[in-house]
Protein backbone atom coordinates (compact mmCIF):
# COMPACT_ATOMS: atom_id res chain seq x y z
CA UNK A 1 0.00 0.00 0.00
CA UNK A 2 1.17 3.17 -0.92
CA UNK A 3 -0.22 6.87 -0.62
CA UNK A 4 -2.08 7.03 -4.10
CA UNK A 5 -3.53 3.45 -3.10
CA UNK A 6 -4.27 4.50 0.51
CA UNK A 7 -6.34 7.62 -1.09
CA UNK A 8 -8.20 5.13 -3.61
CA UNK A 9 -8.80 3.01 -0.67
CA UNK A 10 -10.36 5.85 1.34
CA UNK A 11 -12.43 6.38 -1.50
CA UNK A 12 -13.89 2.97 -1.54
CA UNK A 13 -14.05 2.23 2.17
CA UNK A 14 -17.31 3.25 2.77
CA UNK A 15 -19.01 3.05 -1.01
CA UNK A 16 -22.59 4.30 -0.05
CA UNK A 17 -21.39 7.21 1.50
CA UNK A 18 -18.87 7.98 -1.52
CA UNK A 19 -21.99 6.92 -3.90
CA UNK A 20 -24.71 9.17 -1.81
CA UNK A 21 -22.08 12.37 -2.08
CA UNK A 22 -21.35 11.92 -5.53
CA UNK A 23 -25.46 11.86 -6.35
CA UNK A 24 -25.63 15.13 -3.84
CA UNK A 25 -23.18 17.09 -5.77
CA UNK A 26 -24.38 15.74 -9.07
CA UNK A 27 -27.87 16.57 -8.45
CA UNK A 28 -26.44 20.03 -7.41
CA UNK A 29 -25.19 20.67 -10.35
CA UNK A 30 -27.41 19.31 -12.66
CA UNK A 31 -30.20 21.43 -10.82
CA UNK A 32 -27.40 24.94 -11.56
CA UNK A 33 -27.17 23.69 -14.96
CA UNK A 34 -31.08 23.24 -15.66
CA UNK A 35 -31.82 26.58 -14.15
CA UNK A 36 -28.81 28.19 -15.88
CA UNK A 37 -30.61 26.78 -19.39
CA UNK A 38 -34.19 28.06 -18.98
CA UNK A 39 -33.18 31.63 -17.90
CA UNK A 40 -30.39 31.66 -20.85
CA UNK A 41 -32.79 30.29 -23.11
CA UNK A 42 -35.67 32.28 -22.79
CA UNK A 43 -33.58 35.12 -22.53
CA UNK A 44 -31.29 34.08 -26.20
CA UNK A 45 -34.46 33.00 -27.76
CA UNK A 46 -35.11 37.30 -27.74
CA UNK A 47 -32.01 38.96 -27.66
CA UNK A 48 -31.49 36.76 -30.82
CA UNK A 49 -34.27 37.68 -32.73
CA UNK A 50 -32.91 41.03 -33.59
CA UNK A 51 -29.45 39.98 -33.93
CA UNK A 52 -29.62 36.96 -36.50
CA UNK A 53 -31.30 39.01 -38.85
CA UNK A 54 -28.73 41.33 -39.07
CA UNK A 55 -31.12 44.20 -37.63
CA UNK A 56 -29.56 46.92 -36.72
CA UNK A 57 -32.02 49.47 -35.68
CA UNK A 58 -35.47 48.53 -34.45
CA UNK A 59 -38.07 51.83 -35.34
CA UNK A 60 -41.25 52.19 -33.16
CA UNK A 61 -43.89 54.09 -31.50
CA UNK A 62 -42.00 56.37 -28.67
CA UNK A 63 -42.92 56.03 -25.49
CA UNK A 64 -44.67 52.75 -25.96
CA UNK A 65 -43.28 50.01 -23.40
CA UNK A 66 -42.81 47.32 -26.15
CA UNK A 67 -43.88 46.13 -29.95
CA UNK A 68 -46.93 45.02 -29.02
CA UNK A 69 -48.77 48.51 -28.41
CA UNK A 70 -46.23 50.15 -30.73
CA UNK A 71 -48.33 51.58 -33.89
CA UNK A 72 -46.71 52.96 -36.66
CA UNK A 73 -48.01 54.24 -40.32
CA UNK A 74 -46.73 51.86 -42.79
CA UNK A 75 -45.76 54.22 -45.48
CA UNK A 76 -42.50 55.36 -43.13
CA UNK A 77 -40.95 52.30 -44.07
CA UNK A 78 -40.80 53.76 -47.57
CA UNK A 79 -39.35 56.79 -46.63
CA UNK A 80 -36.48 54.98 -44.26
CA UNK A 81 -35.69 53.38 -47.36
CA UNK A 82 -35.11 56.43 -49.04
CA UNK A 83 -32.15 56.87 -46.50
CA UNK A 84 -28.32 56.47 -48.21
CA UNK A 85 -27.43 54.39 -45.09
CA UNK A 86 -30.15 51.88 -44.95
CA UNK A 87 -30.05 48.84 -46.97
CA UNK A 88 -33.75 48.34 -46.17
CA UNK A 89 -36.53 48.82 -43.63
CA UNK A 90 -39.27 46.46 -42.86
CA UNK A 91 -42.38 47.20 -41.87
CA UNK A 92 -43.80 44.41 -39.36
CA UNK A 93 -46.88 43.69 -37.37
CA UNK A 94 -46.45 41.43 -34.05
CA UNK A 95 -49.50 40.13 -31.93
CA UNK A 96 -49.85 37.52 -29.51
CA UNK A 97 -53.18 35.33 -30.32
CA UNK A 98 -55.77 32.60 -29.04
CA UNK A 99 -55.17 29.52 -30.82
CA UNK A 100 -56.96 26.23 -29.29
CA UNK A 101 -55.76 26.54 -26.09
CA UNK A 102 -52.23 28.24 -26.10
CA UNK A 103 -51.47 31.82 -27.10
CA UNK A 104 -49.20 32.07 -29.60
CA UNK A 105 -46.98 34.86 -31.61
CA UNK A 106 -48.41 35.65 -35.34
CA UNK A 107 -46.37 37.31 -37.67
CA UNK A 108 -47.34 39.70 -40.21
CA UNK A 109 -44.28 40.16 -42.58
CA UNK A 110 -44.94 42.23 -46.25
CA UNK A 111 -44.09 39.06 -48.93
CA UNK A 112 -41.72 40.61 -50.46
CA UNK A 113 -39.50 41.20 -47.32
CA UNK A 114 -35.92 39.65 -47.11
CA UNK A 115 -37.18 37.81 -43.67
CA UNK A 116 -38.75 34.84 -45.51
CA UNK A 117 -34.84 34.53 -46.96
CA UNK A 118 -33.72 33.77 -43.16
CA UNK A 119 -36.47 31.21 -42.46
CA UNK A 120 -35.92 27.53 -44.11
CA UNK A 121 -39.55 26.80 -45.95
CA UNK A 122 -40.35 23.56 -46.11
CA UNK A 123 -43.63 23.32 -48.37
CA UNK A 124 -44.73 23.99 -51.83
CA UNK A 125 -44.46 28.01 -51.19
CA UNK A 126 -41.28 30.18 -50.27
CA UNK A 127 -43.90 32.90 -49.17
CA UNK A 128 -47.78 32.91 -48.70
CA UNK A 129 -50.25 34.88 -50.14
CA UNK A 130 -53.35 36.23 -49.18
CA UNK A 131 -55.31 33.97 -46.68
CA UNK A 132 -52.25 31.19 -46.58
CA UNK A 133 -50.32 31.16 -43.55
CA UNK A 134 -46.76 29.47 -42.79
CA UNK A 135 -46.38 27.15 -39.77
CA UNK A 136 -43.28 27.32 -37.31
CA UNK A 137 -41.72 23.54 -36.89
CA UNK A 138 -42.37 23.53 -33.07
CA UNK A 139 -46.07 24.96 -33.87
CA UNK A 140 -46.33 22.22 -36.45
CA UNK A 141 -45.96 19.55 -34.61
CA UNK A 142 -47.55 20.18 -31.32
CA UNK A 143 -50.81 21.26 -33.14
CA UNK A 144 -50.28 18.40 -35.52
CA UNK A 145 -50.74 20.76 -38.80
CA UNK A 146 -49.26 19.94 -41.96
CA UNK A 147 -49.30 21.40 -45.75
CA UNK A 148 -52.87 21.96 -46.75
CA UNK A 149 -54.19 21.76 -43.31
CA UNK A 150 -56.36 24.48 -42.43
CA UNK A 151 -55.79 26.53 -39.30
CA UNK A 152 -58.42 29.39 -38.14
CA UNK A 153 -56.62 32.57 -36.76
CA UNK A 154 -59.13 35.04 -35.56
CA UNK A 155 -62.20 33.15 -37.01
CA UNK A 156 -60.31 33.21 -40.62
CA UNK A 157 -59.46 29.91 -42.10
CA UNK A 158 -55.97 29.66 -43.37
CA UNK A 159 -54.35 27.46 -44.92
CA UNK A 160 -50.64 26.07 -44.48
CA UNK A 161 -48.94 26.70 -47.62
CA UNK A 162 -45.63 26.56 -45.77
CA UNK A 163 -43.25 25.03 -42.36
CA UNK A 164 -40.47 26.32 -41.53
CA UNK A 165 -37.25 26.25 -39.69
CA UNK A 166 -36.06 29.09 -38.30
CA UNK A 167 -32.66 30.15 -36.01
CA UNK A 168 -35.07 32.21 -33.49
CA UNK A 169 -36.29 30.10 -31.09
CA UNK A 170 -39.32 32.18 -30.48
CA UNK A 171 -40.41 31.78 -34.13
CA UNK A 172 -40.53 28.00 -34.26
CA UNK A 173 -43.67 27.98 -32.25
CA UNK A 174 -45.41 31.16 -34.13
CA UNK A 175 -47.24 31.60 -37.37
CA UNK A 176 -46.78 33.95 -40.10
CA UNK A 177 -48.94 35.64 -42.49
CA UNK A 178 -48.62 38.39 -44.99
CA UNK A 179 -48.39 41.91 -43.57
CA UNK A 180 -51.40 42.95 -45.64
CA UNK A 181 -53.76 40.42 -44.81
CA UNK A 182 -53.12 40.96 -40.98
CA UNK A 183 -53.49 44.49 -41.30
CA UNK A 184 -57.02 43.48 -43.42
CA UNK A 185 -58.25 41.79 -40.68
CA UNK A 186 -57.93 44.14 -37.77
CA UNK A 187 -59.39 47.57 -38.84
CA UNK A 188 -56.90 49.06 -35.95
CA UNK A 189 -54.33 48.05 -37.78
CA UNK A 190 -55.24 49.56 -41.28
CA UNK A 191 -51.71 50.95 -42.66
CA UNK A 192 -50.09 50.38 -39.73
CA UNK A 193 -46.95 48.43 -38.15
CA UNK A 194 -45.48 47.79 -34.83
CA UNK A 195 -42.27 48.39 -35.89
CA UNK A 196 -39.78 48.52 -38.48
CA UNK A 197 -36.44 46.87 -38.60
CA UNK A 198 -33.89 49.05 -40.10
CA UNK A 199 -30.79 47.57 -41.70
CA UNK A 200 -27.63 49.04 -42.46
CA UNK A 201 -25.84 49.35 -45.63
CA UNK A 202 -22.59 47.61 -45.33
CA UNK A 203 -20.17 50.49 -45.17
CA UNK A 204 -22.14 52.51 -42.50
CA UNK A 205 -22.26 49.54 -40.29
CA UNK A 206 -20.26 51.51 -37.73
CA UNK A 207 -21.20 53.04 -34.24
CA UNK A 208 -21.18 56.34 -35.53
CA UNK A 209 -23.09 55.82 -38.46
CA UNK A 210 -25.47 53.53 -36.45
CA UNK A 211 -25.77 56.71 -33.83
CA UNK A 212 -26.30 59.28 -36.85
CA UNK A 213 -28.78 57.30 -38.48
CA UNK A 214 -30.65 56.83 -35.05
CA UNK A 215 -30.55 60.84 -34.37
CA UNK A 216 -31.83 61.41 -38.48
CA UNK A 217 -34.64 59.39 -37.54
CA UNK A 218 -35.84 60.49 -34.24
CA UNK A 219 -35.18 64.00 -35.41
CA UNK A 220 -37.64 63.42 -38.84
CA UNK A 221 -40.42 61.66 -36.82
CA UNK A 222 -40.86 63.42 -33.39
CA UNK A 223 -43.40 60.47 -32.92
CA UNK A 224 -40.85 57.36 -33.39
CA UNK A 225 -38.31 55.70 -31.09
CA UNK A 226 -35.56 54.37 -32.90
CA UNK A 227 -32.83 51.80 -30.59
CA UNK A 228 -29.86 50.04 -31.26
CA UNK A 229 -31.75 45.69 -32.42
CA UNK A 230 -29.18 44.76 -29.06
CA UNK A 231 -30.05 47.58 -26.62
CA UNK A 232 -33.87 46.99 -28.11
CA UNK A 233 -33.98 43.39 -27.28
CA UNK A 234 -31.97 44.05 -23.85
CA UNK A 235 -34.67 46.45 -22.76
CA UNK A 236 -37.98 45.89 -24.39
CA UNK A 237 -38.15 41.93 -24.74
CA UNK A 238 -37.80 42.00 -21.52
CA UNK A 239 -41.88 42.75 -20.73
CA UNK A 240 -42.18 39.25 -21.91
CA UNK A 241 -39.23 37.65 -19.52
CA UNK A 242 -41.60 37.87 -16.58
CA UNK A 243 -40.15 34.49 -15.84
CA UNK A 244 -36.47 35.16 -16.86
CA UNK A 245 -35.92 37.54 -14.06
CA UNK A 246 -37.59 34.96 -11.82
CA UNK A 247 -35.11 32.36 -13.50
CA UNK A 248 -32.30 34.38 -12.05
CA UNK A 249 -33.35 34.78 -9.05
CA UNK A 250 -34.15 31.12 -8.70
CA UNK A 251 -30.97 30.37 -10.40
CA UNK A 252 -28.82 32.47 -7.77
CA UNK A 253 -30.59 30.73 -4.86
CA UNK A 254 -30.06 27.18 -5.90
CA UNK A 255 -26.52 27.91 -6.30
CA UNK A 256 -26.09 29.17 -2.80
CA UNK A 257 -28.29 25.82 -1.49
CA UNK A 258 -26.18 23.79 -3.67
CA UNK A 259 -23.03 25.38 -2.23
CA UNK A 260 -24.36 25.04 1.13
CA UNK A 261 -24.97 21.96 0.75
CA UNK A 262 -22.03 20.13 -0.65
CA UNK A 263 -20.18 22.40 1.74
CA UNK A 264 -21.97 20.72 4.16
CA UNK A 265 -21.54 16.98 2.49
CA UNK A 266 -17.71 17.63 2.39
CA UNK A 267 -17.46 19.12 6.22
CA UNK A 268 -19.23 16.45 7.81
CA UNK A 269 -17.47 13.50 5.70
CA UNK A 270 -14.21 15.50 6.94
CA UNK A 271 -15.49 15.74 10.73
CA UNK A 272 -16.65 12.18 10.29
CA UNK A 273 -13.14 11.44 9.62
CA UNK A 274 -11.52 13.27 12.20
CA UNK A 275 -10.85 10.20 14.52
CA UNK A 276 -8.50 8.41 11.28
CA UNK A 277 -7.03 11.96 11.30
CA UNK A 278 -6.11 12.10 14.27
CA UNK A 279 -4.91 8.28 14.07
CA UNK A 280 -2.83 9.38 11.25
CA UNK A 281 -1.19 12.27 13.02
CA UNK A 282 -0.40 10.30 15.76
CA UNK A 283 1.57 7.54 13.72
CA UNK A 284 3.54 10.38 12.18
CA UNK A 285 2.00 11.80 8.96
CA UNK A 286 2.24 15.13 7.87
CA UNK A 287 -0.83 17.50 8.10
CA UNK A 288 0.02 18.08 4.28
CA UNK A 289 -0.15 14.53 3.87
CA UNK A 290 -3.52 14.17 5.12
CA UNK A 291 -5.12 17.86 3.48
CA UNK A 292 -3.56 16.38 -0.14
CA UNK A 293 -4.85 13.37 0.36
CA UNK A 294 -8.53 14.85 1.93
CA UNK A 295 -8.00 16.94 -1.19
CA UNK A 296 -7.54 13.82 -3.92
CA UNK A 297 -10.49 12.62 -2.64
CA UNK A 298 -12.53 15.34 -2.57
CA UNK A 299 -11.23 16.66 -6.12
CA UNK A 300 -12.41 13.21 -7.43
CA UNK A 301 -15.65 13.05 -6.32
CA UNK A 302 -15.95 16.79 -7.33
CA UNK A 303 -14.80 15.90 -10.94
CA UNK A 304 -17.38 12.88 -11.21
CA UNK A 305 -20.14 14.18 -10.14
CA UNK A 306 -18.74 17.70 -12.37
CA UNK A 307 -18.91 15.65 -15.18
CA UNK A 308 -22.34 13.38 -14.39
CA UNK A 309 -24.21 16.89 -13.58
CA UNK A 310 -22.96 18.63 -16.54
CA UNK A 311 -23.90 15.58 -18.46
CA UNK A 312 -27.04 14.88 -16.92
CA UNK A 313 -28.10 18.25 -16.94
CA UNK A 314 -27.74 19.04 -20.25
CA UNK A 315 -30.04 16.29 -21.17
CA UNK A 316 -32.32 17.39 -18.16
CA UNK A 317 -32.82 21.25 -20.22
CA UNK A 318 -33.13 19.70 -23.21
CA UNK A 319 -36.47 17.15 -21.65
CA UNK A 320 -37.65 20.37 -19.53
CA UNK A 321 -37.93 22.16 -22.74
CA UNK A 322 -39.87 19.18 -24.99
CA UNK A 323 -42.12 18.33 -22.71
CA UNK A 324 -43.25 21.84 -21.18
CA UNK A 325 -44.58 24.83 -22.25
CA UNK A 326 -41.45 26.45 -22.93
CA UNK A 327 -41.16 24.70 -26.24
CA UNK A 328 -41.81 27.94 -27.55
CA UNK A 329 -38.31 28.19 -26.46
CA UNK A 330 -34.51 26.93 -27.60
CA UNK A 331 -32.56 25.79 -24.92
CA UNK A 332 -29.12 27.93 -25.10
CA UNK A 333 -26.39 27.63 -23.01
CA UNK A 334 -23.87 30.22 -21.80
CA UNK A 335 -20.59 27.74 -21.81
CA UNK A 336 -18.65 30.26 -19.96
CA UNK A 337 -21.09 31.07 -17.97
CA UNK A 338 -21.72 27.33 -17.13
CA UNK A 339 -17.81 26.88 -16.52
CA UNK A 340 -18.16 29.97 -13.86
CA UNK A 341 -20.91 28.51 -12.22
CA UNK A 342 -19.43 25.26 -11.60
CA UNK A 343 -15.87 26.91 -10.77
CA UNK A 344 -17.60 28.70 -8.22
CA UNK A 345 -19.34 26.03 -6.51
CA UNK A 346 -15.99 23.29 -6.81
CA UNK A 347 -14.12 26.03 -5.62
CA UNK A 348 -16.52 26.58 -2.44
CA UNK A 349 -16.07 22.66 -1.77
CA UNK A 350 -12.67 22.70 -2.08
CA UNK A 351 -12.17 25.77 -0.11
CA UNK A 352 -14.61 24.04 2.47
CA UNK A 353 -12.74 20.85 2.19
CA UNK A 354 -9.03 22.72 2.84
CA UNK A 355 -11.05 24.61 5.91
CA UNK A 356 -12.27 21.10 7.72
CA UNK A 357 -8.47 19.86 6.57
CA UNK A 358 -7.36 22.19 8.33
CA UNK A 359 -9.10 22.80 11.81
CA UNK A 360 -9.01 18.82 11.98
CA UNK A 361 -5.09 18.27 11.45
CA UNK A 362 -4.07 21.59 14.22
CA UNK A 363 -6.35 19.15 16.96
CA UNK A 364 -4.39 17.31 19.49
CA UNK A 365 -4.71 13.88 17.77
CA UNK A 366 -4.38 12.00 21.06
CA UNK A 367 -7.44 13.87 22.31
CA UNK A 368 -9.34 13.50 19.15
CA UNK A 369 -8.96 10.06 18.82
CA UNK A 370 -9.75 8.76 22.30
CA UNK A 371 -12.22 11.53 23.29
CA UNK A 372 -14.51 11.10 20.15
CA UNK B 1 21.88 11.45 37.31
CA UNK B 2 23.96 8.83 35.42
CA UNK B 3 26.84 9.91 32.95
CA UNK B 4 24.79 9.00 29.23
CA UNK B 5 21.59 11.53 28.56
CA UNK B 6 18.52 10.08 29.22
CA UNK B 7 16.76 9.25 26.46
CA UNK B 8 13.88 11.41 27.52
CA UNK B 9 14.10 13.90 29.78
CA UNK B 10 11.00 16.28 31.44
CA UNK B 11 12.23 19.54 33.23
CA UNK B 12 9.91 21.13 35.02
CA UNK B 13 7.43 20.82 32.66
CA UNK B 14 4.02 22.08 32.85
CA UNK B 15 1.28 21.59 30.47
CA UNK B 16 -2.04 23.91 30.97
CA UNK B 17 -5.23 23.86 28.94
CA UNK B 18 -7.28 26.43 27.33
CA UNK B 19 -8.19 29.91 28.52
CA UNK B 20 -9.32 28.44 31.89
CA UNK B 21 -5.84 27.46 32.67
CA UNK B 22 -6.67 23.75 33.80
CA UNK B 23 -3.56 22.48 35.21
CA UNK B 24 -3.11 19.10 33.53
CA UNK B 25 0.10 18.32 34.14
CA UNK B 26 3.11 19.54 36.47
CA UNK B 27 5.21 20.90 37.12
CA UNK B 28 7.33 17.55 36.41
CA UNK B 29 11.00 16.24 36.19
CA UNK B 30 10.97 12.65 34.94
CA UNK B 31 14.01 11.13 33.16
CA UNK B 32 13.65 7.73 31.10
CA UNK B 33 16.91 6.49 29.92
CA UNK B 34 17.37 3.57 26.97
CA UNK B 35 16.17 0.76 27.85
CA UNK B 36 14.03 1.71 30.69
CA UNK B 37 10.37 -0.55 30.97
CA UNK B 38 8.30 2.40 32.71
CA UNK B 39 4.83 2.15 34.08
CA UNK B 40 2.58 5.04 35.18
CA UNK B 41 0.08 4.82 37.42
CA UNK B 42 -2.76 7.01 38.57
CA UNK B 43 -6.63 7.52 38.66
CA UNK B 44 -8.21 9.20 35.45
CA UNK B 45 -8.11 12.55 34.93
CA UNK B 46 -4.29 12.49 36.53
CA UNK B 47 -2.32 13.39 33.73
CA UNK B 48 -1.30 10.32 32.31
CA UNK B 49 -2.54 11.12 28.94
CA UNK B 50 -1.28 14.43 28.58
CA UNK B 51 2.54 13.38 29.72
CA UNK B 52 2.41 10.76 26.53
CA UNK B 53 1.01 13.42 24.52
CA UNK B 54 4.14 15.89 25.75
CA UNK B 55 6.50 13.27 25.66
CA UNK B 56 5.38 12.53 21.79
CA UNK B 57 5.73 16.27 20.60
CA UNK B 58 2.19 15.82 20.18
CA UNK B 59 1.24 18.84 22.76
CA UNK B 60 3.64 22.00 23.48
CA UNK B 61 4.73 22.08 27.23
CA UNK B 62 3.45 25.25 27.97
CA UNK B 63 6.94 25.94 30.53
CA UNK B 64 9.39 23.76 30.76
CA UNK B 65 11.75 21.88 28.57
CA UNK B 66 11.46 18.39 27.57
CA UNK B 67 14.49 16.66 26.19
CA UNK B 68 15.45 13.56 23.31
CA UNK B 69 18.20 12.77 23.48
CA UNK B 70 19.72 15.56 25.39
CA UNK B 71 18.34 18.00 22.52
CA UNK B 72 15.56 20.49 23.15
CA UNK B 73 12.17 19.29 21.99
CA UNK B 74 12.02 22.84 20.05
CA UNK B 75 14.78 22.00 18.16
CA UNK B 76 12.91 18.74 16.83
CA UNK B 77 11.87 20.76 13.42
CA UNK B 78 9.60 17.70 11.74
CA UNK B 79 7.93 16.08 15.00
CA UNK B 80 5.63 13.98 12.95
CA UNK B 81 8.47 12.79 11.30
CA UNK B 82 10.57 12.20 14.38
CA UNK B 83 7.32 10.45 15.47
CA UNK B 84 7.20 8.08 13.08
CA UNK B 85 10.57 7.38 12.99
CA UNK B 86 11.24 6.80 16.90
CA UNK B 87 7.82 6.30 18.69
CA UNK B 88 5.31 3.73 18.70
CA UNK B 89 1.88 3.41 19.64
CA UNK B 90 -0.12 1.24 21.56
CA UNK B 91 -2.99 2.40 22.66
CA UNK B 92 -6.58 0.68 24.75
CA UNK B 93 -8.90 0.62 21.76
CA UNK B 94 -6.34 0.00 18.92
CA UNK B 95 -7.38 2.73 16.90
CA UNK B 96 -6.95 0.37 13.63
CA UNK B 97 -7.96 1.59 10.26
CA UNK B 98 -11.41 0.20 9.54
CA UNK B 99 -12.05 -1.28 5.99
CA UNK B 100 -8.07 -2.02 5.75
CA UNK B 101 -6.39 -5.28 5.91
CA UNK B 102 -4.03 -6.44 8.78
CA UNK B 103 -1.18 -5.71 6.53
CA UNK B 104 -2.07 -2.47 5.20
CA UNK B 105 -3.20 -1.73 9.12
CA UNK B 106 0.77 -2.45 9.68
CA UNK B 107 2.00 -1.01 6.91
CA UNK B 108 -0.18 2.40 7.81
CA UNK B 109 2.33 4.62 9.47
CA UNK B 110 4.56 3.82 6.28
CA UNK B 111 1.94 5.05 3.38
CA UNK B 112 2.25 8.61 3.09
CA UNK B 113 4.85 7.28 0.84
CA UNK B 114 4.86 7.93 -2.81
CA UNK B 115 6.64 4.29 -3.21
CA UNK B 116 6.44 1.91 -0.54
CA UNK B 117 9.71 0.57 0.05
CA UNK B 118 9.49 -3.81 0.05
CA UNK B 119 11.62 -4.01 2.93
CA UNK B 120 8.34 -2.86 5.12
CA UNK B 121 5.92 -5.04 3.42
CA UNK B 122 8.79 -7.87 4.33
CA UNK B 123 9.04 -6.61 7.76
CA UNK B 124 5.52 -5.96 8.56
CA UNK B 125 4.56 -9.57 7.18
CA UNK B 126 7.54 -10.96 8.99
CA UNK B 127 6.25 -9.08 12.55
CA UNK B 128 2.53 -10.74 11.68
CA UNK B 129 4.08 -14.04 11.32
CA UNK B 130 5.83 -14.23 14.38
CA UNK B 131 3.03 -12.42 16.68
CA UNK B 132 0.82 -15.38 15.73
CA UNK B 133 -1.53 -13.39 12.48
CA UNK B 134 0.52 -14.92 9.75
CA UNK B 135 -2.62 -16.19 7.96
CA UNK B 136 -4.52 -13.61 8.22
CA UNK B 137 -2.55 -10.50 6.29
CA UNK B 138 -5.13 -10.21 3.83
CA UNK B 139 -8.11 -10.69 6.36
CA UNK B 140 -10.11 -6.83 7.09
CA UNK B 141 -9.32 -5.85 10.43
CA UNK B 142 -13.17 -5.79 11.75
CA UNK B 143 -13.01 -9.43 11.61
CA UNK B 144 -10.17 -10.06 13.92
CA UNK B 145 -10.92 -10.75 17.78
CA UNK B 146 -9.95 -8.17 20.40
CA UNK B 147 -6.91 -9.82 21.11
CA UNK B 148 -5.57 -9.87 17.66
CA UNK B 149 -6.60 -6.55 17.11
CA UNK B 150 -4.21 -5.66 19.82
CA UNK B 151 -1.44 -7.69 18.14
CA UNK B 152 -1.83 -5.75 15.01
CA UNK B 153 -1.44 -2.47 16.95
CA UNK B 154 1.75 -3.90 18.39
CA UNK B 155 2.95 -4.85 15.04
CA UNK B 156 2.11 -1.11 13.26
CA UNK B 157 4.00 0.16 16.80
CA UNK B 158 7.54 -1.70 15.82
CA UNK B 159 7.20 -1.67 12.36
CA UNK B 160 9.51 1.42 12.65
CA UNK B 161 12.08 -0.37 15.50
CA UNK B 162 10.86 2.78 17.62
CA UNK B 163 13.42 3.98 19.81
CA UNK B 164 10.27 4.31 22.76
CA UNK B 165 6.98 2.12 22.91
CA UNK B 166 4.26 4.38 24.40
CA UNK B 167 1.21 2.34 25.48
CA UNK B 168 -1.60 3.44 26.44
CA UNK B 169 -3.79 0.99 28.96
CA UNK B 170 -2.61 -1.95 26.27
CA UNK B 171 -3.98 -4.21 27.85
CA UNK B 172 -7.63 -2.20 29.20
CA UNK B 173 -9.71 -4.21 26.21
CA UNK B 174 -8.00 -7.71 26.87
CA UNK B 175 -8.72 -10.92 28.71
CA UNK B 176 -6.32 -12.64 31.27
CA UNK B 177 -4.89 -14.53 28.25
CA UNK B 178 -4.55 -12.19 25.47
CA UNK B 179 -3.12 -9.51 28.35
CA UNK B 180 -0.34 -11.73 28.89
CA UNK B 181 0.32 -12.20 25.36
CA UNK B 182 1.09 -8.37 25.01
CA UNK B 183 3.36 -8.09 28.15
CA UNK B 184 5.12 -10.44 27.24
CA UNK B 185 5.80 -8.99 23.38
CA UNK B 186 6.89 -5.51 25.37
CA UNK B 187 9.10 -7.61 27.88
CA UNK B 188 10.09 -9.23 24.87
CA UNK B 189 11.32 -6.20 23.02
CA UNK B 190 12.57 -4.21 25.78
CA UNK B 191 14.82 -7.14 26.56
CA UNK B 192 15.73 -8.32 23.00
CA UNK B 193 15.75 -4.75 21.25
CA UNK B 194 16.69 -2.26 24.38
CA UNK B 195 13.56 -0.49 23.48
CA UNK B 196 12.26 1.64 25.78
CA UNK B 197 8.76 1.44 26.98
CA UNK B 198 6.39 4.37 28.93
CA UNK B 199 3.27 1.97 29.48
CA UNK B 200 0.19 3.69 31.01
CA UNK B 201 -1.81 1.36 33.73
CA UNK B 202 -4.16 0.81 36.24
CA UNK B 203 -3.61 -3.34 36.60
CA UNK B 204 -1.53 -4.10 39.24
CA UNK B 205 -0.35 -7.66 37.52
CA UNK B 206 0.64 -5.81 34.62
CA UNK B 207 2.69 -3.10 36.35
CA UNK B 208 5.36 -6.10 37.33
CA UNK B 209 6.14 -6.51 34.05
CA UNK B 210 7.81 -3.06 34.56
CA UNK B 211 10.81 -2.01 35.62
CA UNK B 212 10.09 0.94 37.32
CA UNK B 213 6.82 2.46 37.86
CA UNK B 214 5.39 6.18 38.56
CA UNK B 215 2.64 7.39 40.13
CA UNK B 216 0.85 10.47 38.66
CA UNK B 217 -1.80 12.12 41.20
CA UNK B 218 -3.12 15.40 40.04
CA UNK B 219 -0.62 15.96 37.62
CA UNK B 220 1.91 15.57 39.90
CA UNK B 221 4.71 12.70 40.28
CA UNK B 222 4.02 10.96 43.81
CA UNK B 223 6.58 8.51 43.38
CA UNK B 224 9.66 7.58 41.08
CA UNK B 225 11.14 10.07 38.92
Amino acid sequence: MNYFSFIVKELVRKKARGLFAILGMTIGVVTCIVMLGLSEGIRDSFSSAYLSRHIDIIVFEKDQYNLLSSRIDASISQELQKYPEIESATGILFDVIKYEKSYLPLHGWPIESRLFKDIKVIGQKPRPHQYEVMLGEVLARTAAKSIGDSVTIKRKPFKVVGIFQSDIPIERSSMVIPLTTMQAMDKKLANSVVGINVTLAQEFKDDISLDNVIKKIEAQHETLSAQPADIFSEEKARMFLIGEKFATLVLIVTVIAVILGLVNTMTTSIFEKKKLIGLLLTLGWQKTDIIVSLFCQALFLSFVSGVLGIIIGFYATEYVYKVSMVNMFAVSWDYQFIINIIAVVMSAVIASVFMASWIVVNMNPLEVIKNE
Amino acid sequence: MSDTPALIRLDNVLKVYGLARIQALGPISLSIAKGDFVAVRGPSGSGKSTLLNVIAGLTPATSGEVYYNGRPFPRIHNKASWRRNKIGFIFQDFYLYPGFTVLENVLLPMANCIIMMPKWTTKARDMLHELGLGGKLRQNINTLSTGERQRVCVARALLNDPEIILADEPTGSLDSKNTVKILEVLKHINEEKNTTVLMVTHDDNVVSYAKRQINILDGVIRNGS
